[in-house]
């Protein structure tokens, strides 16, 4: 984690003033159930995050998943602050911690974002050792496609996050990079006896979670004749 | 700044190409002559725009240069912030701006016509216009301040507001013989429509990702049911008799890819809970098993009907995105428990009042109205609908039961389920899915024990109490009433916190573990409450109703039944008596008890027979009513 930044400009210092938190620890802020009703939001359970994720709106929901599938992202929570700055209250849409550096990301439609708001943030969040962003949703729905191909793989390993998979892993891994030509999904899932082949196929999700290995799913979703190749 | 047309052909070079002027159909000028006007405009502008020279352009079609350079300036000229006519200047005598008025208004002295006079008027009286505009905006915004306006009204606070800002009296509007009044009713009209437009919501629409594997989205959905039923009830006297219920709600769940119907549960309230939500929930992961069919006519179609009859492993798919719209019981945190932790799927609430996008689910309901708007009970699809019941029927009970409606369901979805589909290239729904079983990589969910995925089963921290001034074993407080058990009997549980698991539907014990995991046995209410198994929403009831009126307290649940049998010719009071006559006679309950409490333990044989055993339907019971 970076040093928090010295400030000494005496308007940035009075900037930061106005900013009030109560903590810094990014902790999921409830939604108002008011709220929950009247706008599209989406809940969804993460390996990256602890607890049942809410999401405002389709592009937050799809960023959540891309950012799981990050193998740099080490974790993620949404809505993690609330902030009073002077009268107003302001909730980010993203906390991620991506190799070691904390990002506080807020999503907007072509990256419009208040500009009075942003140039208070982004000092304010510097000081305490995180950088700010806007992201543009457009960018985020450009990869919507891939990331809903993702999302049944996601959806499993929920599900199967107390299955032990660990030498099955192992043996996966080496199979991969000790075959020569391409390896299959087929290769490690038997389709008539999904049982006998659940702990590989627990184990082949989780390889792809973490990044081990690698998958194109941009185009077609998970199947049996999707390559797998080890990531380097 | 004004452009002429030279400077706009300068400013946009794409212009001079008559091509990439908008087209126009010449049959749209309303004559030949006009026809011939409009051509031979077009045939100028293109040779001005290729290069030729005004005069001899003018010279080959006979008319004036000065006369070619305004219509090349009623094409492109104009403000460089307005877009220029183009093709709409070509069309002879077309009105291309409103007309403005130049001279002063009319008067007595000097009388120059009412042409274009509101308006002017608009512009110059003081505060007219606002006046005017903020008298429509008032009644269109429903403002208590407002009134419910007419032309002739609006008419009258016009003449009104000029003479209050003193207008002389001898100019327009009262040198005309009918004041402004038609002129001001067009406006009035004009305004009024602009105000009701709908307001321009920036919702970018984003191409949908249109998805074709099965169980990747989920459409959820109730509609109370268009149809009255009846349910035949033994009175006092050992009689059949007939009582009309209230109207029943049914959910659906279908696949967006396969437009399969995944499973239905029928709540019998017209406000479904929690529960009911559950119980459809729980059709997804359990095999689908056929109803014992009664009604003469009625069968299932050959095979399986729903795909959790297909194989196995359908129960365990993985669910992708459940959408469900934005009423207050899919919020409930059970079903996000059940859906997001159990069953690791995505829960989607749409956009209020935006049916469309969830349109697989609401052109099921479309197709289940066919059926219930056949019957002669139905209430039709609103109020004024002529096929709904007539008063004559509607004072006696319906000939349709509630176990017919059932079964008329079930079998339907059924038929559903096999139909061949236009838009799935002539498969059925229940094709594709046994066709992407066989063939895609879906999916599962590891095995779970049996219970794991049984939505009905909750857990709760709960706090064990002692009172000291009672010689009482220890207890917790669970839904109103107090349980108590052996594995309690320990001083080192009182005010510690414990965990209890329970059934929702079956509420009679609860099964409690200690913070260290320990067994702690079975929790029991008290005995007036283990007559009958009752859910968790039944024993709500009780105590709401209780409020206000009085039961046995020595058996409530029995009290409760007797309550709504005398109130039974209501019909929501009789619906709710063949719900809780359904739940008594359930009896179920899945926890796994220990000797421990063996001596303590529910009984869980079914009650005798109740007076609402309701007989299944048959033709000979029509015969008896006409009788």
């Amino acid at each position: 984690m970076p040093r928090p930044q010295r400030i000494t400009d005496p308007s940035t210092l009075e900037t930061l003033a106005r900013v009030k938190i109560d903590s810094l620890i990014p902790s999921q802020q409830a939604t108002a159930p008011s709220f929950l009703r009247s706008a599209n939001c989406y809940q969804q359970r993460f390996i990256k995050c602890a607890e049942i994720c809410t999401f405002h709106c389709e592009p937050e929901f799809i960023h959540a998943i891309l950012l799981e599938l990050d193998p740099e992202v080490s974790v993620f929570v949404p809505q993690p602050f609330l902030l009073r700055i002077g009268r107003r209250r302001y909730t980010p849409d993203m906390y991620a911690m991506r190799e070691g550096q904390a990002y506080v990301l807020e999503l907007k439609p072509d990256g419009e974002f208040d500009p009075g708001l942003h140039q208070t943030l982004t000092p304010f969040f510097a000081h305490h050792g995180l950088i700010f962003d806007v992201v543009a949703n457009e960018t985020i729905m450009k990869r919507e496609t891939e990331a809903l191909h993702w999302l049944p793989l996601i959806q499993a390993l929920v599900v199967a996050r107390d299955v032990d998979t660990q030498s099955e892993e192992g043996r996966i891994w080496q199979a991969c990079c000790a075959r020569s030509g391409t390896t299959q999904v087929g290769d490690f899932v038997h389709p008539g006896d999904r049982d006998r082949t659940m702990l590989s196929e627990v184990a082949l999700h989780r390889l792809l979670h973490n990044g081990s290995l690698c998958a194109d799913l941009s185009r077609a979703p998970f199947a049996y004749d999707t390559e797998l190749r080890p990531c380097t | 700044m004004y452009l002429t047309w030279q400077q706009r052909l300068a400013e946009d070079t794409s212009l001079r190409d008559l091509a990439n002027w908008p087209g126009i159909a010449t049959y749209q000028c309303e004559s030949s002559k006009y026809r011939r006007q409009f051509l031979r405009n077009q045939q100028i502008v293109a040779r001005v725009l290729a290069g030729d020279k005004q005069s001899e352009v003018a010279n080959a079609v006979g008319v004036s240069p000065s006369w070619i350079s305004r219509l090349l300036s009623r094409c492109l000229g104009g403000e460089d912030s307005t877009p220029p006519r183009l093709t709409a200047g070509l069309i002879p005598y077309n009105h291309l701006a409103s007309g403005q008025r130049r001279s002063p208004l009319s008067s007595v002295t000097k009388p120059r016509g009412a042409r274009c006079s509101f308006s002017h008027l608009l512009t110059v009286a003081q505060g007219l216009k606002a006046y005017l505009d903020n008298e429509i905006k008032k009644d269109v915004g429903d403002d208590k301040r407002g009134q419910n306006l007419t032309p002739k009204t609006l008419h009258q606070a016009f003449i009104n507001h000029l003479i209050s800002i003193h207008w002389p009296r001898d100019t327009y509007p009262f040198t005309e013989e009918k004041r402004g009044a038609e002129s001001l009713r067009r406006y009035y009209h004009l305004m009024r429509a602009q105000l009701t437009m709908p307001k321009d919501n920036y919702c970018p629409t984003q191409p949908r990702v249109q998805t074709d594997r099965i169980f990747s989205e989920i459409e959820i959905d109730s509609q109370t049911m268009d149809v009255f039923t009846q349910a035949a009830i033994i009175d006092t006297h050992g009689n059949l008799k007939p009582v009309r219920l209230s109207r029943v709600s049914l959910y659906l769940a279908r696949d967006v890819a396969s437009k399969c119907y995944l499973g239905y549960w029928i709540a019998f309230t017209k406000h479904p809970n929690q529960d009911d939500v559950l119980a459809l929930l729980k059709q997804l992961v359990t095999p689908w098993s056929p109803m014992t069919l009664t009604t003469p006519g009625l069968t299932y179609p050959p095979g399986p009907c729903f795909p959790t009859a297909l194989d196995e492993t359908v129960c365990r798919l993985t669910l992708g995105i459940v959408k469900f719209d934005n009423a207050f019981v899919h919020s409930a945190g059970t079903v996000r428990d059940f859906v997001c932790n159990r069953l690791g799927a995505t829960l989607n609430f749409g956009l209020p009042k935006q049916p469309k996008g969830r349109h697989v689910i609401e052109q099921a309901f479309a197709r289940v109205n066919q059926i219930t708007h056949r019957f002669k009970s139905t209430t039709g699809s609103h109020p004024r609908d002529p096929i709904k019941e007539s008063q004559k029927l509607s004072k006696f009970p319906p000939l349709l039961s509630l176990k017919v409606l059932e079964e008329v369901v079930s079998v339907f979805l059924a038929e559903e389920n096999a139909r061949l589909l236009p838009q799935l290239e002539h498969h059925s729904p229940l094709d594709i899915v046994a066709n992407q079983l066989a063939n895609c990589y879906l999916l599962l969910r590891p095995r779970m024990p049996e219970n794991a995925l049984n939505p009905f089963i909750e857990e709760r921290q709960i706090r064990v109490c002692k009172t000291k001034a009672e010689q009482r074993s220890p207890y917790v407080h669970f839904e109103y009433l107090r349980y108590s058990g052996r594995g309690l009997n320990h001083a080192h549980l009182i005010g510690q916190m414990i965990l209890i698991r329970f059934d929702r539907r079956d509420i009679r014990s609860l099964h409690a573990y200690s913070s260290k995991g320990e067994d702690l046995g079975s929790l029991l209410a008290p005995r007036s409450w283990q007559r009958y198994a009752h859910s968790l929403k039944t024993r709500k009831a009780i105590f709401k109703l209780n409020q206000d009126a009085s039961f046995d307290r020595s058996d409530p649940l029995l009290g409760y039944f007797s309550y709504l049998d005398e109130h039974k010719a209501l019909p929501a009071y009789a619906l709710e008596l063949v719900r809780v006559n359904r739940e008594y006679n359930a009896g179920v309950i899945e926890l796994p008890e220990t000797p421990a409490t063996a001596e303590l333990s529910v009984s869980h044989r079914r009650p005798a027979t109740t007076k609402t055993d309701v007989p299944a339907w048959s033709s000979t019971m029509v015969c008896r009513r006409r009788r």
